[in-house]
């Protein structure tokens, strides 16, 4: 089942643009990003930022305007075929498991993928189990929760699995026992050397799972940092206030920034030497009754993201 | 989380896979998803067949032998259209509607397996209701039919023909149009198509269309196939030969083209 071709190479972008036919603007604008094997990047952004049409260009069902994709040496934009053995797809909107059930939608990719009928019944028995959806292993597709179809549909990516994985949107409709279960197996498959791009919006558990972060706005890169370059970038801590209803706070302590939400609850972000202050305020507020809780956090991905996107 | 180039394992990229192993696992991929809708297909097919040869003959108060060839084979041929020309787009916008066509375009196997897999699939659930068909024309006007290899070719070929075209259409037309010209085609073909009644009662110039169309010539070639009364069937099957590489490569080329 495998060839001639070199394994583990770089999956590379270069002044990737894409403008659709009709469309005002380009959904790519000279993209250039370079994925290595045993990476797991998350890719987030705003809808329509432009990020499910740069996994399209790479599995190869859209061309780019102009620009080239390359795995290794090999140019995908001029070998599609090629991009379809090196890479598979999760794709955004569920996999369509109609007149099927997960164990068969995942037995047939699996075997598509060039596994021999046993091999591919047990890769997808463990992936049913490994996701902790074996209940529902013989349930019809139609019969399927949005969320089991999620799992089912990244399950059938995920079987029998190329160099290189998309994955679009994974833990969408998924319950939170469950969605730890994809960012490990994720984890997994990096660390067991494939390229794992995953397009997401839920911030928190790719904190957690990521090794780094591409942030697209309006179809251009406008971050691509690991973690510990944003730690370095982020070297605030949010200190967010439960302010009992209908009490003043006399002052405010020394902050880079506050705001108050709809819930009355208030929002410093802190330098590192304005924090014993703060906390020494926040103490004050909860012994005086103005108050009624606290948490001090390191500001969050949430947090840099609507800073840096400036909540547009 | 950093990765390290040293110690992170090396993969291989996966071989291409021979045409057939490929276009096998998407044929049984098909016969999985449409399981329990096949059967009924067939069924229904059968009865469409066994229909138009009892139904139609009650039209027409004497049935001379030409007459039940034309009836006969143009159930068939009819039978046939319908598979490939209705059944076939709409199962085909079904696909584009569910994202199973857009799914299948990102697996590892080629434009021509997706196109044949599940054109092979309906072709051969709709063989039993051919063989209803002739059965049925035997006991009602005591034809003699003839059924060899040139039979069978001509059959799978109409097929193939017909399949073509409503993948090609439905490849190509948005699916709305698609819904619309399938429903078209079939008024065209079961009512002012010279299939199941010879063409000199239509007027010169509908013969003349009908000949560079391909519902007509199907049809000659199946009724030749199948009865031999000696008519050259060699500018039918040119006809039909054109319209399927056309329409072949029109379906295979939508298959291809990216966004």
């Amino acid at each position: 089942m495998t060839g001639a071709i070199p394994g583990s190479e770089a999956l590379s972008l270069d002044q990737v643009t894409k403008t659709y036919k009709r469309a005002a603007v380009a959904a790519n604008r000279a993209i250039s990003l370079t994925f290595r094997p045993g990476e797991l990047v998350a890719l987030i952004g705003h809808n329509g930022a432009g990020k499910t049409t740069l996994l399209s260009q790479i599995i190869g069902t859209v061309k780019p305007t102009s620009g080239d994709i390359r795995y290794g040496t090999s140019s995908l934009v001029a070998a599609p075929d090629l991009a379809r053995r090196i890479a598979s797809m999760m794709p955004q909107m569920h996999a369509p498991l109609t007149g099927v059930t997960p164990l068969q939608a995942i037995t047939s990719i699996a075997r598509l993928r060039g596994l021999p009928a046993p091999d591919a019944n047990r890769t997808a028995l463990d992936l049913i189990d490994s996701l902790g959806i074996s209940e529902w292993k013989d349930t019809h597709g139609e019969k399927l929760s949005g969320g089991l179809r999620r799992l089912t549909s990244y399950a059938m990516a995920v079987a029998a699995p190329p160099p290189v994985l998309l994955v679009d949107e994974p833990t969408n409709d998924v319950d939170p026992v469950r969605r730890p279960l994809v960012w490990r197996h994720l984890r997994r498959l990096a660390d067991d050397g494939h390229t794992v791009v995953v397009v997401t919006h839920n911030l928190l558990e790719v904190q957690r799972a990521a090794d780094r972060y591409v942030l697209l706005q309006n179809g251009s890169v406008l971050v691509d940092s690991t973690p510990r370059q944003l730690a370095q970038r982020a070297r605030t801590a949010t200190l967010t206030v439960s302010v009992r209803p209908g009490t003043e706070i006399p002052s405010l302590p020394s902050a880079a920034t506050h705001a108050v939400d709809e819930d009355g609850h208030l929002t410093l972000d802190l330098e590192p030497a304005q924090i014993p202050g703060a906390i020494e305020w926040v103490l004050h507020l909860v012994a005086t009754g103005i108050a009624d809780s606290y948490a001090l956090a390191p500001a969050s991905l949430e947090s840099l993201y609507e800073g840096i996107t400036n909540g547009r | 989380m950093a990765v390290d180039a040293l110690t992170t394992p090396t993969l291989a990229v996966p071989r291409a896979r021979a045409w057939f192993i490929s276009w096998w696992g998407l044929v049984r991929w098909s016969l999985t998803r449409h399981k329990y809708l096949l059967p009924a297909f067939t069924a229904v097919q059968a009865l469409f067949a066994v229909a138009i040869v009892y139904g139609l003959a009650l039209m027409i108060p004497d049935v001379d032998h030409e007459a039940a060839r034309y009836l006969s084979s143009g159930a068939w041929t009819l039978g046939i259209i319908a598979v490939g020309c209705v059944l076939a787009p709409q199962i085909m916008s079904t696909s584009k509607q569910e994202g199973l066509l857009d799914y299948q375009k990102t697996l590892p196997v080629p434009r021509s397996a997706i196109l044949l897999a599940d054109a092979v699939v309906w072709s051969l659930a709709a063989l039993p209701g051919i063989a209803v068909g002739m059965l049925a024309a035997f006991l009602r006007f005591g034809l003699e039919i003839h059924i060899d290899l040139f039979t069978i070719a001509a059959v799978l070929g109409a097929q193939f023909t017909a399949v073509s075209i409503g993948y090609a259409i439905a490849l190509w037309l948005p699916i709305s149009a698609t819904s619309l010209a399938t429903q078209v085609i079939m008024i065209g073909g079961l009512l002012f198509s010279p299939i199941t009644f010879p063409a000199d009662r239509l007027p010169d110039w509908a013969v003349i269309l009908h000949q560079f169309l391909p519902f007509a010539p199907l049809g000659d070639t199946i009724r030749e196939a199948t009865f031999r009364t000696g008519e050259d069937q060699l500018l039918n099957v040119i006809v039909v030969a054109v319209w399927a590489g056309t329409a072949y490569l029109a379906a295979y080329l939508a298959l291809r083209k990216r966004k």
